[in-house]
């Protein structure tokens, strides 16, 4: 069975709006994907449903031929997220955000501050593991969402805007480490207005009023 | 006021809370005042009152930060000032407003509030203006840049917060420190010091908490995720642990007020009892003690129903004297005094009247002798007693001994059926009294007294020699002074007790009890009967009693001509004269700190909610179940409900043993038992259950994670595309 991130015929409406219309998509392992669209396109709605975060309304998304959407909302072990928002607990400090990644997949827990120790570092913001979230700027916040989402070696990675709280050197930066991701094999998917990024990808396809425009 | 009201139905959510704790402040405040005027003391909702300005200060803070950015597009536009002030406020002081309306509402069910109710009302709407105020221009401080940044830092404690910790620390040990000396400090600070100190202790464990949690934080890196996230939460956010120092302090202060009550109510019950010394106490003028201890065994020959009581007023030694009938002490008296301090009365009392052989009860005297030496003809015998009338009289025996020297007489004697006292006793030889050496007393009972005994012969030998025997016998003892009255005591050097005439007996203690019936807490107990032997006319200042058992036919009580009273009407005047209501009011106002406590709980928890919800699905996101991260709030749950249970357990023990006998909740009279102050366990376990329970339920459901609400989907909202 081949192990391809799969959406076939997906529509999401909520609120009496389709915000995904009719979408059929493969995103393949060893590969960026870049996601580019205007603002309110779809994107992030896109990867939430591909992550099982949202369940379609129509149609269907799978990983491995497995179905993405659990029923409750909450993501597969095999995905990972990078989310726009970050999605850090505000209660841990970095490194504790990273390694609770690793913690809820079984990892030990000295193992798991190791690890996370190292993916900060991978991010050049080891020297700011002991600080709390809340005490970092947005781009260094936006570093450690990256790490966690790394750190768990995922099989697919959904990073939704990872850069765009950072300067040029940090973009490369993290751009590498994706591009890392994808070598290793994971299913990488960008949601992104930057085109740059967007040449730095392996396949691109735009979004725009909750259609696949290419 | 349009734009207003649409404001205030928008931020509904965030204003219900205050709003709600409008209603409860006003609603209580204003019932504790119009109880606490009906008790004379209305300063006994200073407690309320200052657990309910802290209440304010957390919602304040909560509406101050929600207004924030609105605040910041405001001073953008170039609003500022008290007219940005005065725009942000209208919203909660409507919310406020309305609240407490209701809130007047609901204490004219209770009470009839008018003008009160309406001040109450005013100081509600100022003192929350003041706080939202306080708050708004704190905000409106900060830098525009801070204010307009979408992220949120974390805030270190205020200096003004670290000030106010230590105010309530001050306020606390000022209070008590105050309530201790005398003249009394303030009333009103008296008043307040139960929520002070609660408050103190709150602040306390706070501090105690979010310390041992950051502690714990570098120890339970190891931990699962249940301790990890909940050490973690409890040392970084003040979610759960900030308006516990308010459950902490209205726990308390409702211990408190529930000891003061319990001991008060415990109290009034005991004084009324032994007041009452019985269920039914008649209370008889102009009657003489000899008259009413007739009268009883007149009516209720078989004792059944009816005890004779005198009290005299204090004597020398500052005691006053309650003389009862002591044989019917037991049937008519004990079970009621069963519960006081007076118990103990009934296990001594029966050595009160034929103790020692002193009072004699029946009609025989019985006389064993043997006269060594030359037998005379005649040996003679005059016994002095004072008869069960009052009489003075003399029993006079003459035997002649037989050649062996024995004298042995049984005789009658008079006046002795319902008590007499031997007061004398002269030995006569008459006739040969040459060489008579001596007579032993083998047995000389009289109305079943050993007089030997009472009279102090060793052996019972007198010794009779000597030219002449007509004269005073060597053997004359007058007893009226020599032999002491035996009595119960109270505390204290007990040498007299006082007769139904007044005067002084000397008297000796066989018991020694916290409290005596009718004389309560300074005082002495003695058998009427043996204390009427030899009195002169009952003192005009002895106040003579008829007690009677509750269930005395209606037809002997009839025959009882006096101002009568039962243990409720006792007990309703004691109540009334001791002021006890104030306890109550002041239980009230404990019982309604509670109810602004909850509601400040729950307010402040559910402003949290959203944070969790955010919290859980971060967690969410990256993996951790839905199950440990619920493990996790159970655990966070349970630390704060155990710190407060173990906080408002020691806490409350601690007030009580600072406050509980300064506060004036009770007008003790001088000869009063004094009230039992003591910690009550059960209302101690009462307070911490009732802490733990709040912060278990409460806290529990405003911190419950529901799936739906924290799917980690709900992270994407800010940035739907």
């Amino acid at each position: 069975m081949s192990e391809l991130l799969e959406l076939a015929g997906v529509s999401y409406d909520t609120a009496g709006r389709t915000l995904l219309d009719d979408i059929t998509v493969s995103f393949h392992p060893g590969e960026m994907t870049a996601l580019s669209g205007p603002s309110g396109s779809g994107k992030t709605t896109l990867l939430s449903v591909a992550g099982g975060l949202l369940e379609p309304s129509r149609g269907t998304t799978s990983y491995a031929g497995r179905p993405m959407w659990r029923g409750n909302g909450d993501p597969r072990p095999e995905v990972a997220f990078v989310l726009q928002v970050y999605g850090l607990v505000p209660i841990l400090s970095a490194r504790e955000n990273v390694s609770i990644a690793l913690r809820a997949r079984g990892v030990a827990p000295a193992e798991a501050d190791e690890r996370a120790e190292a993916e900060l570092a991978r991010f050049h913001i080891a020297d700011l593991g002991d600080r709390q979230v809340e005490e970092l700027s947005g781009g260094q916040m936006q570093r450690v969402a990256c790490a966690r989402g790394c750190v768990v070696r995922a099989e697919v990675l959904l990073a939704d805007e990872p850069t765009s709280e950072l300067d040029q050197v940090n973009r490369g930066l993290v751009m590498e480490q994706l591009r890392e991701e994808a070598e290793r094999g994971a299913v990488v998917v960008l949601a992104t207005h930057d085109l740059e990024l967007v040449e730095l990808c392996d396949r691109h396809h735009v979004i725009d009023e909750g259609r696949l425009a290419r | 006021m349009t734009r207003t009201l649409r404001g205030l139905w928008s931020r509904r959510q965030a204003l219900a809370p205050v709003a709600a704790l409008a209603a409860a402040l006003v609603a209580a405040v204003t019932v504790c005042v119009v109880r606490g005027r009906q008790e004379g003391d209305p300063g006994l909702v200073a407690p309320l009152v200052a657990l309910g300005c802290v209440s304010l200060v957390a919602p304040a803070r909560a509406l101050a930060e929600d207004r924030r950015a609105e605040a910041a597009l405001a001073r953008l536009r170039g609003l500022g000032g008290l007219r940005l002030v005065g725009h942000l406020l209208a919203e909660p002081l409507l919310a406020v407003l309305a609240g407490g309306v209701v809130g007047l509402g609901v204490a004219s069910v209770f009470a009839a509030p008018a003008l009160t109710g309406l001040l109450v009302l005013a100081a509600t709407v100022v003192g929350a203006a003041l706080a939202i105020g306080v708050a708004l221009g704190v905000h409106l401080r900060e830098p525009l840049s801070l204010q307009v940044s979408r992220l949120a830092r974390p805030r270190q404690a205020s200096t003004a917060a670290t000030f106010a910790g230590l105010l309530a620390l001050a306020a606390a040990g000022y209070a008590v420190f105050a309530a201790g000396q005398h003249p009394a400090g303030p009333r009103w600070l008296v008043d307040a010091a139960p929520a002070l100190v609660g408050l103190a202790i709150g602040q306390v464990l706070v501090w105690l908490l979010r310390g041992t949690a950051r502690l714990a934080v570098a120890r339970t890196g190891s931990a699962s995720a249940g301790p990890f996230l909940a050490v973690r939460r409890l040392a970084r956010r003040t979610g759960t642990v900030a308006p516990l120092a308010l459950v902490v302090a209205a726990a308390v202060t409702a211990t408190v007020a529930g000891t003061a009550a319990a001991s008060s109510q415990h109290w009034v019950d005991q004084s009324a009892r032994l007041d009452v010394a019985a269920p039914v106490r008649v209370q008889l003028d102009g009657v003489a003690a000899a008259q009413v201890l007739d009268l009883t065994h007149r009516v209720d020959p078989r004792g059944r129903w009816l005890e004779a009581a005198v009290v005299l007023p204090r004597g020398e030694d500052g005691r006053r004297t309650v003389l009862l009938d002591t044989d019917r002490y037991a049937r008519v008296s004990a079970g009621l005094l069963g519960t006081t301090a007076a118990a103990p009365v009934s296990a001594h009392v029966a050595a009160l009247g034929g103790g020692a052989g002193a009072l004699g009860r029946g009609g025989t005297v019985v006389l064993a002798a043997r006269v060594t030496g030359r037998v005379p003809a005649t040996v003679r015998f005059d016994i002095d007693y004072v008869t069960d009338q009052n009489y003075v009289a003399t029993r006079t025996l003459r035997v002649r001994p037989g050649r062996d020297g024995v004298v042995a007489a049984r005789v009658h004697v008079g006046g002795c059926s319902h008590g007499c006292v031997p007061t004398g006793l002269t030995v006569d030889a008459a006739g040969r009294t040459r060489g008579i050496s001596s007579l032993t007393l083998r047995t000389l009972r009289f109305a079943g007294i050993d007089l030997p005994q009472t009279f102090g012969l060793a052996g019972g030998s007198l010794p009779l020699s000597g030219p002449s025997l007509s004269g005073p016998s060597p053997t004359h003892r007058p007893v009226s002074t020599g032999v002491p009255v035996p009595v119960i005591a109270t505390a204290g050097p007990t040498t007299q007790v006082r007769g139904p005439d007044g005067g002084e007996l000397p008297a000796s203690a066989v018991a020694r009890v916290a409290a005596l019936p009718l004389v309560g807490a300074r005082g002495t107990l003695a058998d009427l009967r043996r204390a009427l032997a030899g009195a002169l006319p009952t003192s005009p200042s002895a106040r003579v009693f008829v007690l009677a058992r509750a269930d005395t036919p209606a037809a002997v009580l009839a025959g009882l001509t006096g101002e009568r009273q039962t243990l409720a009407q006792v007990h309703a005047r004691v109540d009334a004269a001791s002021g006890a209501g104030r306890a109550r009011t002041a239980l009230l106002g404990g019982l309604c700190c509670l109810l602004v406590a909850t509601i400040a709980l729950f307010a402040g928890i559910s402003r949290q909610r959203r944070e969790l919800a955010h919290e859980t699905a971060s967690l969410r996101v990256v993996g951790l179940p839905l199950a440990r991260l619920r493990h996790s709030v159970r655990v966070e749950l349970l630390v704060c409900g155990l710190a407060g249970l173990v906080a408002v357990g020691l806490g409350s023990w601690l007030a009580g043993v600072l406050l509980l006998d300064r506060l004036p909740l009770l007008d003790v009279p001088a000869d009063a038992l004094a009230p039992d102050t003591r910690a009550r366990p059960v209302v101690l376990v009462a307070g911490a259950l009732v802490a733990l329970v709040l912060v278990v339920v409460v806290a529990g459901r405003g911190r419950a994670v529901r799936e739906g609400a924290s799917r980690p989907v709900l992270l994407r909202e800010e940035g739907v595309e």
